[in-house]
């Protein structure tokens, strides 16, 4: 177990050395003056430069340069944006929640719809609900997502004029930002009624939310119902079956656990098909998160945010992982038994 | 099993649920507020810094006042901060007497003590006027004022009382009470400043602004919202929206959908391709403001060989610009031979058309020492202007004019206020940009974009300097008598279209789209956009 651990975290600590190399290198690629792309302050005294050019250790190698850098994104520094001349981290911290937001909603319904609808396909194996099921999944899965986010919105606001089609709330409601959740900072805020505010939060988050969870949701279909259909096919289930046991009791007591098991590593997976689409989905609703920030700089040529975002995004995305990977091995004594083999 | 049935149906009904909350509720604050989606971020709130359109339409009717307006027929001159003014006889003295009871904006970041007075108008015109000023160096450069060389032209500005200033002028001027009425000429507070001062944070000056305006700023969120209250205690007295946020949206068929599923009241900018979907639409209406403004192509005349005026003008001829019309401008433009509309009285018809001939633009270029495959690049900005609805297309069409005669173009894309820091240092081998003007004499089309004082502030983008152009239009705005003044700015464009320092394009109509419960949206040619009268049912 201790030696699995070690290894995990050998490859976390190699992908993050390999990103921080990346993203440092970053800095002296991107056109222009490292001094500037590092620190992103653009009008700067000669006193100051020279400062500067000392503290990134910019007249020593590039050891030290990428050492001094490291101990810069240790403590949280990141330089400034180009264009809004605030500290790329907090935006990052204003802007990071939008997205979670997002990505959770979307997860819940991916749960809540991907789970029964595989576990009902993979027990009705072959029967006409299961083809349906499956058949309706793969058109779904094969659906490109801003296609999707697209016929969405034009369906849903531009004909029937049901729903919105960007941002978060309506502009004039004027929620404070407390924790950056947006139902959390509306139930925190000061408005008196505030049922139309929920009404029009969740009529902004329905179209987003349903266009990210769609691919998820298809991929976890299918891999619930594989797993059910392989643990259907067991003995003990046979065992269980021919004891007289209720189809209904057999789900609820051994397929459903079972199939579950070996999903936990394939949230990972499923985590960074949604992270990767929720900045797609962000950008066709014009969603303030991470996605949406990180197109801006680039359209901006704002180097500060593009290096930053792109080592906290994949630094995340990796720490997932391996933390999903980590949990299942918890959780599965097949795992464990095969490691304390 | 039936434990998941009775999720799905919990799922479906909840999902059912928000559905049935589809109807928007009526809420007063929806009705009390109004939402202008903009086109791009303002570079920050104080239209003395700049020329852009972006940050004049974010800040000059909104937040602030100016001492005279223009008004609504635009030839004549409306009192506003100053409730009167009297010009000696030899127009080097002009007097102005300030109205008594104005408020300046309370906002969480700043509570006046005291009402208007002649110390905030001498702060803010010595802000700009005066380099030994603490606030000179808070903004890089102050764009109108200095390519019109306005600290040259007063020699001072005087208290006399609390509410009476005195400008001395060194020599008398005509245009000098039009200048006072652009949205370049706001009224600060010196209160305000003086406290940033205290605080050694000057450079909020600009980006948290302190006016007397309609609506006082509120918050400002980068590639998102700028958000306005209304100012309870405006003179003119308090606007009929409570609210007013500016969303940010910087695509034009974004802007479309969400003034079309009602999230916009206020859209800027329609491009011209999208007008028949707003036109047949029932609920939405078209404002449309005259072809003032000009399209033009600019050259980096400090980059060889763009230096050369015999290769400016090749490359002049190498441009089929009916293609762009139809394409680009969709038939809402006109023609430009000059920088002035043909509707200006100075303009010059005299001018010889450019005409596409890319023979003659490829012979011309090999004799200029163009070689074929020669590598050039030209810049653009992602996001529709007025007189150019989409200047990356235009680029495209250009770069394959050019592929005919041998050039290779580079298209460099930038977002708008990127562009604008960008051009600054001259970089760049030539772009498409243009100018909207900000008052209706005829050298302003030519002063704030092609002077050597231009030149020196960066905001001249061919970086073009002709000591005999600056001269002829030195002439003009000395000149009294009318027929001078035209001759001279008539000559003044015919030596542009010799030196071809930039290629004019077009002089687009331009348009705003609004719902019709929306009414009183100011959209008017020489000025920026103004909420102050609008009005919500």
């Amino acid at each position: 177990m201790f030696i699995y651990l070690v290894k995990r975290l050998n490859l976390l600590i190699t992908t993050l050395f390999l990103l921080s190399l990346l993203s440092f290198s970053l800095g002296h690629l991107f056109p222009g003056d490292p001094v500037i792309n590092f620190t992103g302050q653009q009008s700067l005294t000669y006193e100051e430069y020279a400062d500067i050019r000392q503290v990134l250790a910019l007249d020593d190698s590039y050891f030290m340069q990428y050492l001094a850098y490291l101990d810069r994104v240790f403590s949280g520094d990141f330089g400034l944006s180009f264009t809004s001349q605030s500290e790329v981290i907090r935006d990052f911290v204003r802007i990071f929640p939008a997205s979670a937001e997002l990505s959770f909603y979307a997860l819940v319904v991916t749960m809540l719809v991907g789970l029964p609808l595989g576990l009902w396909a993979g027990v009705k194996r072959n029967s006409l609900i299961d083809k349906i099921i499956f058949s309706a999944s793969a058109i779904a899965n094969s659906i490109p997502i801003f296609w999707l986010g697209l016929l969405f919105i034009l369906v849903f606001s531009l004909n029937l004029a049901w729903l919105p089609i960007s941002g978060r709330l309506n502009l004039l409601y004027d929620i404070p930002y407390i924790s950056g959740v947006l139902l959390i900072d509306i139930a925190l805020s000061d408005f008196d009624n505030k049922w139309p505010i929920y009404q029009d939060a969740l009529r902004h988050l329905i179209l987003p939310t349903v266009t990210l969870a769609t691919l998820p949701t298809t991929l976890l279909i299918g891999m619930m119902r594989t797993n059910v259909i392989s643990v259907m096919d067991s003995q003990y289930i046979k065992a269980a079956r021919t004891k007289g046991i209720s189809l209904y009791q057999i789900v609820r007591r051994h397929v459903l656990r079972n199939a579950l098991l070996p999903i936990i590593p394939q949230f990972g997976l499923l985590f960074n098909t949604l992270m990767t689409s929720t900045m797609i989905t962000e950008i066709i609703f014009s969603w303030p998160g991470i996605g949406h920030w990180l197109l801006e700089a680039i359209y901006q040529r704002d180097y500060p945010v593009i290096q930053a975002s792109l080592l906290l995004v994949s630094s995340f995305m990796i720490l997932i992982n391996v933390l999903a990977d980590i949990i299942h091995t918890l959780v599965n004594p097949l795992v464990r038994k095969e490691l304390n083999g | 099993m039936m434990n998941n049935l009775t999720k799905l149906w919990l799922i479906s009904s909840v999902l059912t649920m928000f559905c049935s909350g589809c109807e928007q509720i009526q809420d007063d604050r929806l009705k009390n507020g109004l939402i202008y989606c903009s086109e791009g971020n303002p570079e920050n709130f104080n239209p003395q810094t700049t020329t852009s359109r972006i940050t004049l339409d974010a800040s000059v009717h909104q937040i602030y006042d100016r001492l005279i307006e223009k008004s609504v027929s635009s030839d004549q001159l409306a009192p506003a901060l100053a409730e009167s003014w009297q010009v000696s006889d030899d127009g080097k003295t002009i007097d102005i007497f300030l109205r008594q009871g104005v408020k300046f904006h309370q906002t969480r970041y700043f509570i006046p003590s005291r009402e208007l007075n002649a110390d905030d108008v001498l702060f803010t015109f010595n802000r700009w006027r005066l380099n030994t000023h603490p606030f000179f160096a808070s903004a890089d450069s102050y764009p109108h004022m200095q390519s019109y060389q306005l600290e040259l032209l007063i020699d001072d500005i005087e208290k006399v009382s609390s509410h009476h200033v005195r400008f001395k002028l060194n020599q008398a001027n005509t245009d000098f009470l039009s200048q006072l009425a652009t949205d370049y000429m706001i009224i600060l507070s010196a209160e305000y400043a003086a406290k940033l001062d205290l605080q050694d944070a000057n450079n909020l000056l600009d980006n948290y602004p302190i006016g007397t305006g309609p609506f006082y700023f509120e918050d400002f969120v980068k590639d998102e919202y700028i958000r306005y209250k209304a100012h309870p205690d405006y003179w003119q007295g308090k606007a009929k929206i409570d609210h007013l946020v500016y969303d940010i949206t910087p695509q034009s068929s974004n802007r479309l959908a969400k003034l079309i599923t009602g999230e916009c009241d206020v859209v800027a900018h329609p491009v011209a391709s999208e007008m028949e979907v707003l036109q047949d639409r029932p609920g939405i209406t078209l404002q449309s403001k005259s072809a003032d403004n000009i399209a033009f192509w600019a050259f980096n005349t400090l980059k060889p060989p763009f230096n050369k005026s015999e290769v400016r003008r090749a490359l002049a001829k190498a441009l089929d610009r009916q293609t762009i019309y139809k394409t680009i401008y969709y038939g809402m433009a006109f023609p430009a031979n000059s920088l002035l509309p043909p509707s200006s009285w100075a303009y010059n018809s005299n001018i010889p058309a450019i005409n596409y001939n890319p023979e003659q633009a490829k012979r011309e270029l090999r004799a200029a020492g163009i070689a074929e495959g020669f590598k050039m690049q030209i810049w653009s900005a992602q996001i529709e202007r007025e007189y150019n609805p989409n200047s990356l297309k235009m680029a495209e069409l250009i770069k394959a004019n050019l592929a005919e005669v041998g050039i290779a173009v580079e298209i460099v894309e930038f977002e708008w206020s990127t562009l604008r820091k960008k051009l600054m240092d001259y970089a760049h081998d030539s772009v498409l940009i243009g100018w909207t003007p900000d008052m209706a004499t005829p050298d302003n089309y030519l002063i704030p974009t092609l002077s050597c004082a231009a030149a020196v502030i960066g905001s001249n983008r061919a970086a073009w300097c002709n000591p005999y152009f600056d001269n002829l239009l030195a002439n003009a705005a000395a000149a009294t008598d009318y027929s001078r003044r035209k001759d001279n700015l008539m000559q003044a464009q015919s030596l542009l279209s010799q030196e071809m320092p930039v290629v004019p394009i077009a002089h687009s109509l331009s348009f705003l789209a609004k719902q019709d419960n929306v009414v009183n949206v100011k959209f008017q040619p020489y000025s920026a956009i103004s909420f102050k009268h609008a009005e919500k049912f």
